[in-house]
């Protein structure tokens, strides 16, 4: 875990400075892979066979299920060549390095009293980057990516602290999320069918009241 | 004995660096399904040039004429600080990893200042381009080469080395973060594939190339031995401050000669990725390089950070 928590947080960095929604599909994969290495390393340590239940879910929903249907969408809405409209990428990784910088400075007291408080600093560091990435891109796509890295986060930030949850509320969450984007992809269908692309900007031409 | 063992060191340096240019561009042609000249073309090259005579334009001044001298010079001073088989160097005492940086952007300044010498409009574009690269690329390096002494607790190589091996430190996460890192900053400071493009001639695109355009004769071949001893010296230092596995730490027949071998294996495996990477890669638009060396600046800091949260307790 110690090895892997950089990696993830590597690639929500990385995915901070995509601007092809292929690729950020991809990282996105990558980080779950990462995440999925880091339970099966906790399955190995522990007894039981509940860890070894939500690899298999995590691998099922996060790193085959949502990007398949998120690959189908985009083919579909031929979004594979749109690029998004970040424009000073490099301005986006500063302050996401500054939010290590208040995140750190944020846990840094604790550091003496609680144990693996870094790696709660990372799951933490993951969340905040996730919401940064909602701030940053006006792409629907791109939002439920940043929504997935959030959940990704939380994940992390439960394997750290408890251990894992019980078996029964990770099933929960697993069929939330697939309901979840199930749900967006309805979503996808029904804003390009109304705007005629996935640009949220583009949402305030539908307000009437301006004048 | 230290000092012979430097001598060697330095010799091979130079003697092996057109050998390595050649098995680069072998490697890549076989990859490309071309037909490759021999691994030892960049010796004929260098032979054919030394015979050449000089020309010289009219409109140059004294710093042109001297400038290749400087910069091979400055090259082979690298060579002897630089450990390549065994761990110490007689002179790693004396010069730690900034004074090494600040002997590679001397050199730069002199090549820089002869591309303008000549006057044509090719040497000053090139050389301001090569200021531009350099500008993002000395910063990173430099972060690297504090981060690395954050970990290591040394700026001297030989200390560092030594601490890398007896840490097993190319397993933990920073470094693995500078590693990556000093890849991307040894493509662009080498003049590789997606900063620059060693093999064209093409005006729009070249960085290296433009600002040696008027040189001839032995002067060119020196600068360009020079550019060839520089590539493996990044690899060199590449894979001796990060994965320094199986370096010779004692005097013995035994170690030494592992030692080779695994640096042999370790500069093709360098080979090969560096060839796959330029096959696979487009030569990056010039004002889109700052983006890639930026991100390698932001993979340094990161590292730096990542030693502070996770491995600092």
């Amino acid at each position: 875990m110690e090895l892997l928590a950089p990696f993830i947080l590597l690639t929500s960095f990385i995915l901070l400075i995509q601007n092809k929604i292929y690729s950020m599909i991809s990282t996105f994969i990558w980080q779950s892979t990462f995440l999925a290495i880091v339970i099966f390393s906790q399955a190995l340590k522990t007894p039981g066979m509940e860890f070894y239940i939500s690899f298999i879910l995590f691998i099922l929903i996060k790193i085959i299920f949502i990007p398949y249907i998120l690959y189908f969408f985009v083919k579909k809405l031929n979004l594979h060549c749109k690029i998004s409209n970040l424009k000073y990428p490099i301005v986006v990784l500063f302050s996401s390095v500054i939010l290590t910088l208040f995140c750190y400075e944020f846990v840094a007291p604790l550091f003496n009293i609680m144990p693996n408080i870094n790696n709660i600093l990372i799951a933490m560091l993951i969340i905040l980057l996730g919401i940064l990435l909602l701030i940053t891109n006006n792409n629907a796509v791109s939002y439920v990516i940043g929504f997935l890295s959030i959940e990704n986060g939380i994940f992390f930030a439960t394997l750290v602290i408890t251990k894992g949850m019980p078996v029964i509320v990770e099933i929960g969450i697993a069929f939330d999320i697939l309901i979840a984007v199930t749900l967006f992809g309805v979503l996808f269908m029904q804003i390009h069918r109304s705007i005629d692309s996935l640009d949220v900007n583009e949402m305030n031409l539908l307000r009437e009241d301006i004048e | 004995m230290i000092w012979a063992i430097t001598l060697v060191q330095t010799l091979l340096f130079i003697i092996i660096a057109p050998l390595f240019t050649g098995i680069v561009k072998w490697t890549k042609c076989k990859l490309q399904n071309r037909n490759a000249p021999s691994i030892l073309q960049p010796y004929f090259n260098l032979n054919k040039l030394f015979r050449k005579e000089v020309l010289i334009a009219t409109t140059t001044s004294s710093i042109f004429k001297f400038a290749p001298y400087i910069i091979f010079s400055i090259n082979v001073f690298i060579c002897m600080t630089v450990p390549l088989f065994f761990v110490s160097v007689f002179m790693g005492r004396v010069i730690d990893v900034i004074v090494i940086m600040g002997l590679f952007s001397l050199a730069r300044f002199f090549l820089t200042l002869s591309g303008m010498d000549t006057g044509t409009a090719f040497g000053g574009m090139g050389a301001s381009r090569e200021m531009l690269i350099s500008t993002f690329a000395e910063p990173v390096l430099l972060i690297i080469f504090f981060a690395l002494s954050m970990v290591t607790m040394s700026t001297n190589l030989t200390m560092i080395i030594k601490y890398a091996v007896f840490h097993n430190l190319w397993l933990q996460p920073s470094i693995m973060l500078l590693a990556f890192s000093f890849i991307l900053v040894t493509l662009a400071e080498t003049g590789r594939v997606p900063v620059d493009n060693p093999a064209t001639h093409l005006e729009l695109t070249m960085i290296h190339e433009a600002m040696i355009l008027e040189y001839s004769g032995r002067y060119l071949a020196l600068i360009e031995w020079a550019a060839q001893i520089k590539l493996l010296l990044y690899a060199v230092l590449f894979f001796n401050l990060f994965f320094p596995l199986g370096i010779a730490q004692d005097l013995n027949w035994i170690d030494i000669s592992f030692s080779i071998l695994i640096l042999i294996l370790k500069l093709m495996a360098f080979i090969i990725a560096i060839c796959v990477s330029e096959s696979g890669l487009a030569k990056l638009r010039l004002f889109r390089a700052p983006y890639l060396l930026n991100l390698s600046f932001i993979l340094g800091l990161f590292a730096v950070l990542m030693h502070i949260i996770i491995e600092v307790r």
